[in-house]
């Protein structure tokens, strides 16, 4: 994937570039708002990450014109610590997602990959299928190997999210976010309570399993094989 | 509070401070004022009594110059002459003067000089009557002259020492009244002054031993109930304020230190250790991941101690919308149910349908997580957690709690604060900012917390203002009625 990093923190900006570019992306970097809107016109990224703050130009502003020129590219801000304005704000300005900063490097791969997939899936078909798993958004039913499995709503969101990112980690932080609703980090186990249950439901009683613990990331559905 | 110093301390040459105070220049002012008020008074008594004194005179000339000439037609010129003798040298007609001429010019009587004298009203200057009946020093006369039927002229006059010793009464009199009423002023106005400025001379030291940074000055309230109580009252309110928020500042400060130290200390001691031998790849994995987990801590702390300092601010209030807070109290029992029970602890709840308020969902829905998380981490091994949410005539009313070991009554005031933990929780791994954050998103949407017994165990009660939001229901309601 085509990325751009949009960062003026020289040390952050090479930790970044380094780890995605790992990860087989190609990275260019702007230090500057201005050079980064100027990029995102001369170049078909598949995606950009900018910082909120930037001299010349912030990171907000660049979002702004680039969408109002008709920037498609999904876009991923980094936010400042703690900002809880940041987020609303970001998103309002044509931001897809945000993260704030610092964040585990699992957590803006799992980002990026989500974002990265998010164009085809998220709109889509109303049944999900993955190896031998079902799930019919419309009647709101789960089965697997033909056996339907009850869910309760928010565990069928939870699994929802899960097979829409098939084959992609998803970190806790996106789990709260998107399943929950909850932008803070709580101080119980809440995440993992309910991925065990989720698992009980759909993996003990039909080997294989397709949810899976990725240690220091988070968690991954996908077809066995 | 030495005068002295009011005294020492000129502002320009020569001239003690207060004379530069409002008080004094006032003082002087009316003073002025007073004086300009009572020279007109002056004046006009002056002038009236001057006037009538006058007036009289003239009558006595006029009536004995009727006399006269009713004298010379009736009892003949010699008799004239000899009234007129009499009367210049009678003692105890001092002050007369009189002149008869004849018709060619000869004095006749009288010891005016003659070639002053005219027909009329005249003044005639001192000394005009050479023969004077008394030692006084000479007046000025006033006379009246006319030629008699039978041609003969008459003048007859009075001098004005009467009218002069009246003119010497009236000035001295108020030349003494002007003496002392600017003896008063002065006198007044320095004394008032020097009041005024103690007053405000007490203020100004308290404030700049407060500036020398010694908070817990206070100025002296006298008890009087004047405009400088009051003013040392509002200062004195102002500096609890600023004292309390010094302190609160201070405490934070410090605890974030405290706090912060903690985990620094940790982390350079797993670093120091891991230096000091050699280990194996497995323990330097372990080691690296622990690490990680304590700096995520501490980033962890700053991320909560900035939006608790972001809610304070008060900038959510700005997007505040209708909250369904049943779905919101709904939704947290869906997720914490579960967390609950796998801790060996049941949650229970009795939530009442369709409460709405306005506020930021987000942050009310982080204020109930954090209270529930408490229970859940506090309320110890087979807790029963309880969570209800009610309709109340003053608002919507929530209670969340707890059979775990509670809060003693003391501290129940200070779990709010920033960095608290009570010292039975010191070993859990709080970060102590939770309930700084309840505390924060409570202030913020006005809703009142009461920590209570729930004998055992914690009682949050929480009572919300619902005022604006059911205003805005009325107002709604009201506009689509046809």
């Amino acid at each position: 994937m085509k990325i751009l990093l949009v960062e003026d923190d020289a040390r952050m900006a090479a930790y970044t570039a380094n780890g995605l570019v790992q990860h087989g992306h190609v990275v260019d970097t702007a230090r500057t708002g201005r050079d980064g809107l100027f990029m995102t016109a001369g170049e078909a990224y598949d995606l950009v990450i900018v910082d909120r703050m930037l001299p010349e130009m912030d990171g907000l502003t660049l979002v702004k014109v680039a969408r109002g020129a008709g920037l498609r590219a999904p876009i991923l801000f980094l936010t400042t610590l703690g900002g809880i304005d940041d987020r609303v704000e970001g998103l309002e300005a044509g931001g897809d997602d945000y993260l704030v900063k610092p964040f585990a490097f699992a957590e803006l791969l799992a980002r990026v990959n989500a974002l990265a997939r998010r164009p085809p899936i998220t709109h889509g078909s109303m049944v999900l299928k993955v190896a031998d798993l079902v799930m019919d958004c419309g009647k709101r039913t789960v089965t697997r190997r033909g056996t339907q499995i009850l869910l309760q709503p928010r565990e069928f969101k939870l699994l929802e999210y899960l097979v829409r990112n098939e084959g992609q980690v998803v970190t806790k932080t996106m789990l709260l976010e998107q399943v929950w609703d909850f932008h803070f980090d709580p101080q119980t186990s809440v995440v993992e309570t309910h991925v065990s249950r989720l698992r009980a439901k759909i993996d003990r009683d039909f080997p294989p399993d397709l949810i899976h613990t990725i240690r220091g990331a988070g968690y991954v559905l996908r077809a066995p094989g | 509070m030495r005068l002295g110093s009011l005294w020492r301390q000129p502002v320009c040459k020569g001239l003690p401070r207060f004379v530069g105070t409002i008080t004094f220049k006032l003082a002087m002012a009316q003073a002025a004022l007073f004086a300009v008020s009572a020279a007109i008074l002056f004046a006009a008594i002056y002038w009236t009594t001057i006037g009538f004194a006058t007036t009289q005179l003239k009558g006595e000339i006029a009536a004995e110059a009727a006399v006269f000439t009713e004298e010379r037609s009736s009892d003949g010129l010699a008799e004239l002459v000899k009234t007129i003798d009499f009367r210049t040298h009678h003692r105890g007609a001092e002050g007369r003067a009189y002149l008869l001429r004849g018709p060619d010019g000869q004095t006749l009587a009288g010891g005016l000089a003659p070639a002053e004298v005219k027909p009329g009203w005249q003044t005639l200057a001192p000394g005009s009557d050479p023969s004077p009946s008394s030692d006084d020093e000479p007046h000025a006369i006033v006379a009246f002259g006319q030629t008699l039927p039978s041609g003969e002229f008459l003048v007859v006059g009075h001098d004005i020492r009467d009218i002069d010793a009246i003119k010497e009464l009236i000035t001295q009199t108020f030349a003494w009244a002007a003496a002392v009423t600017l003896v008063l002023a002065l006198f007044g106005g320095t004394l008032t002054s020097l009041g005024f400025l103690r007053s405000v001379e007490i203020i100004n030291a308290t404030t700049r031993r407060i500036m020398a940074g010694d908070l817990h000055e206070r100025v002296p309230v006298k008890g009087t109930g004047d405009e400088f109580d009051r003013l040392a009252a509002n200062l004195n309110g102002m500096l609890e304020r600023i004292e309390s928020l010094m302190e609160g500042l201070r405490q934070v400060s410090s605890d974030i230190a405290h706090d912060l130290r903690t985990p620094l200390t940790h982390l350079r001691q797993r670093l120091e250790q891991t230096r000091s031998g050699p280990q194996t790849k497995e323990a330097y994995e372990a080691i690296v991941e622990a690490t990680i987990e304590d700096t995520d801590t501490i980033l962890k702390m700053f991320a909560a101690l900035l939006r608790i300092a972001q809610i304070e601010a008060g900038t959510r209030r700005g997007g505040f919308a209708d909250v369904d807070l049943s779905k919101v109290f709904t939704a947290i029992v869906d997720i914490y149910g579960p967390v609950a029970e796998d801790n060996g602890q049941s949650l229970t709840d009795a939530i009442a349908p369709d409460i709405h308020l306005r506020g930021d969902r987000e942050l009310l829905t982080q204020m109930l997580a954090n209270l529930v998380e408490n229970a859940i981490r506090y309320g110890g091994a087979g807790a029963r957690i309880g969570m209800t949410l009610s309709a109340t005539s003053r608002g919507p009313h929530a209670v969340i709690s707890d059979t775990g070991p509670g809060i003693e009554p003391h501290m129940r005031d200070k779990v709010f604060r920033r960095f608290f933990r009570a010292e039975t929780h010191r070993v859990s791994e709080g970060s102590g900012l939770g309930l700084a954050l309840v505390r924060a998103v409570a202030d913020l949407h006005d809703i009142e917390i009461r920590l209570s017994d729930n004998s055992p165990g914690l009682r949050v009660e929480l009572a919300f203002s619902s005022r604006p939001a059911m205003g805005q229901a009325r107002i709604g309601a009201a506009v689509s009625r046809p």
